[in-house]
């Protein structure tokens, strides 16, 4: 198999390169190399949005939370992008008029965004805070779940370290290279690999088990309990899946490798027949994922996450194939991790307070450069819970929603002076909450679900007052 | 453009109560897997079922959203 991943590899790495040597003569200054020009279609932002947002956690996360935790996995994260989808042509539009306005036609990140319209520095350092604080282990548990998956397929070739150096390098080159385009070219390929890798395996692992009907028949008698909610464990209760839904509705405006592909879509025209394909494309690779997670409940219900993901994904597989799953692994944790980090790299840059374009990129480039050591570094001594952890990352980020919500509905959230301040507050307890300082529930609600209940309340309470005293 | 403002809110209406239904009981009981369709437990195809539903709102409700004309929109429009 080694021979077919190297094949396989080597065609992969060249069109990612390629791609960013094209780009390059394009992107010479900063609204080229960090907006992709501003004018994104709609066929590539459908793939770059999609690509972005479906990551290691749907190829790796979704197959073991579906095998442990059963078909309420399905409602975890398909169900809620729907209510995601919706939301993004609802509210996409506010945002991006209010975006592009404040910005004068240019977007250059949430924490920009958030400094011009409350006309406070606090809040983009907030808003930059709260980014870097939850990206920072989300990027870092792409490398870790590739880098472990690939240790599992060739033990003893290379230290776990090693193959996540080289994802970071292979990211870092393509990126700093090419700027945002690049990104977005190469998001487009992923993503098709991605598609394409994940039902081939998935329809080979319900020829295995004999079809779905006596797939779910056999789980049936095996273990009822995976058939429904709240599964097994327990893990989805209501409680759990309300948040989670609340969390990833809040994605398009509070992650922003994803906000910024909102601002630079060509027209709103084009923004509303992305979020339509990217529902369809949530449910094209979603439900494969179904399939290899029976299959797992099946026929490896006791295995670690990684023991079985190695055995259904790998070596189930013939070796040809299994080199594309691997390919289409590191698609899936390049094409978010590599967005990830450079929007953290913009989100900085919005923040930056220097007259000079070329300085400011160049700065912008070095951040970039260190963002992604932080995560390499933070991905040697995380955890490998990927799919609990992109939920926490998810709802650490969606704290901000309140701040930015009212930025983009209200006419003058300069009046909101206390909101950021309250926002930072949120996100240190929820932090506190993680690190077991405090305490993770409060009267049986959860922190993440309450603090954003309460940020929600606090903001609508500021606008009233506001509003009374106008 | 009355009923386009109209075919919207029923949009909007539909979503959200879509959306509600489909984190209550009605859409994932407890315990509950039947009835079943092709052999998938009912909080699959149901779960499945209410995401074809919410991506056919969402296209029909970007054909009628209030932003269509705004000049953000597109060029296309204008030209309409």
């Amino acid at each position: 198999m080694l021979q077919s991943l190297l094949i396989v590899g080597l065609i992969y790495l060249v069109i990612l390169i390629s791609i960013s040597l094209w780009q390059r003569k394009k992107a010479s200054d900063s609204k080229s190399y960090l907006l992709a020009g501003g004018s994104l279609g709609s066929v590539l932002g459908l793939f770059t949005f999609a690509a972005t947002l479906f990551s290691t956690f749907t190829l790796l996360g979704m197959p073991d939370f579906f095998r442990t935790h059963g078909v309420g996995a399905w409602t975890f994260l398909a169900v809620s992008d729907m209510a995601m989808i919706f939301g993004v042509i609802w509210a996409g539009f506010y945002f991006r008029k209010k975006a592009l306005q404040e910005g004068q036609g240019n977007y250059w990140g949430m924490a920009g965004f958030l400094t011009k319209c409350y006309e406070n520095r606090l809040a983009g350092l907030v808003a930059f805070f709260g980014v870097f604080v939850f990206l920072i282990p989300y990027v870092a548990i792409q490398i870790k779940g590739v880098s472990d998956f690939l240790d599992q397929a060739f033990p003893d070739l290379l230290p776990i370290w090693g193959w996540s150096v080289i994802m970071v390098v292979v990211m870092m080159v393509y990126s700093e290279i090419g700027g945002l385009k690049a990104i977005i070219y190469n998001d487009a390929i992923q993503g098709l690999i991605l598609l394409i890798v994940i039902w081939i395996v998935g329809l080979s692992c319900l020829n295995s088990i004999g079809g779905i009907e006596a797939g779910y028949t056999q789980l049936e008698a095996q273990n009822p309990e995976l058939l429904s909610t709240p599964g097994p464990r327990g893990l989805f209760s209501a409680q759990f899946l309300i948040g989670s839904a609340v969390a990833i509705l809040m994605i398009p405006f509070t992650q922003p490798q994803v906000s910024i592909r909102l601002a630079i879509m060509k027209d709103n025209r084009a923004m509303y027949r992305m979020a339509v394909g990217v529902g369809t494309f949530a449910i094209l690779v979603i439900l494969p994922t179904a399939f290899i997670g029976l299959y797992g409940s099946l026929k490896y219900p006791d295995m670690s996450a990684f023991e079985f993901l190695g055995q259904a994904l790998i070596r189930d597989q013939p070796s040809t194939l299994a080199a594309f799953v691997l390919i289409g692994l590191l698609a899936a944790a390049i094409s978010t991790a590599d967005s990830q980090i450079f929007a953290l790299g913009t989100e900085m840059r919005s923040i930056l307070r220097m007259g000079d374009d070329e300085k400011m990129l160049r700065t912008t480039k070095i951040g970039i450069g260190i963002f992604a050591v932080v995560a390499l570094l933070f991905s040697i001594v995380s955890s490998d819970q990927l799919a609990l952890l992109a939920r926490t990352s998810f709802a650490g980020t969606s704290l901000l929603a309140p701040m930015i919500f009212s930025a983009i509905f209200y006419k003058q959230p300069e009046k909101l002076k206390i909101l950021p301040v309250a926002t930072l507050i949120g996100l240190l307890l929820f932090i506190g909450s993680l690190l077991g300082v405090v305490p993770s529930e409060i009267l049986g609600l959860r922190m993440d679900l309450l603090l954003i209940l309460a940020l929600g309340i606090l903001a609508f309470a500021l606008i009233a007052m506001a509003k009374g005293k106008e | 453009m009355k009923n386009d403002k109209l075919i919207w809110r029923i949009c909007c209406g539909l979503a959200i109560l879509l959306m509600v239904l489909a984190f209550s009981p009605v859409f994932i009981p407890t315990g509950v897997f039947e009835p079943k369709l092709f052999g998938m437990p009912y909080t699959l195809w149901s779960g499945i079922a209410v995401c074809i539903a919410m991506v056919l709102i969402t296209y029909v409700a970007t054909l009628v959203h209030p932003g269509r004309r705004d000049p953000l929109f597109g060029d296309r429009h204008e030209k309409n």
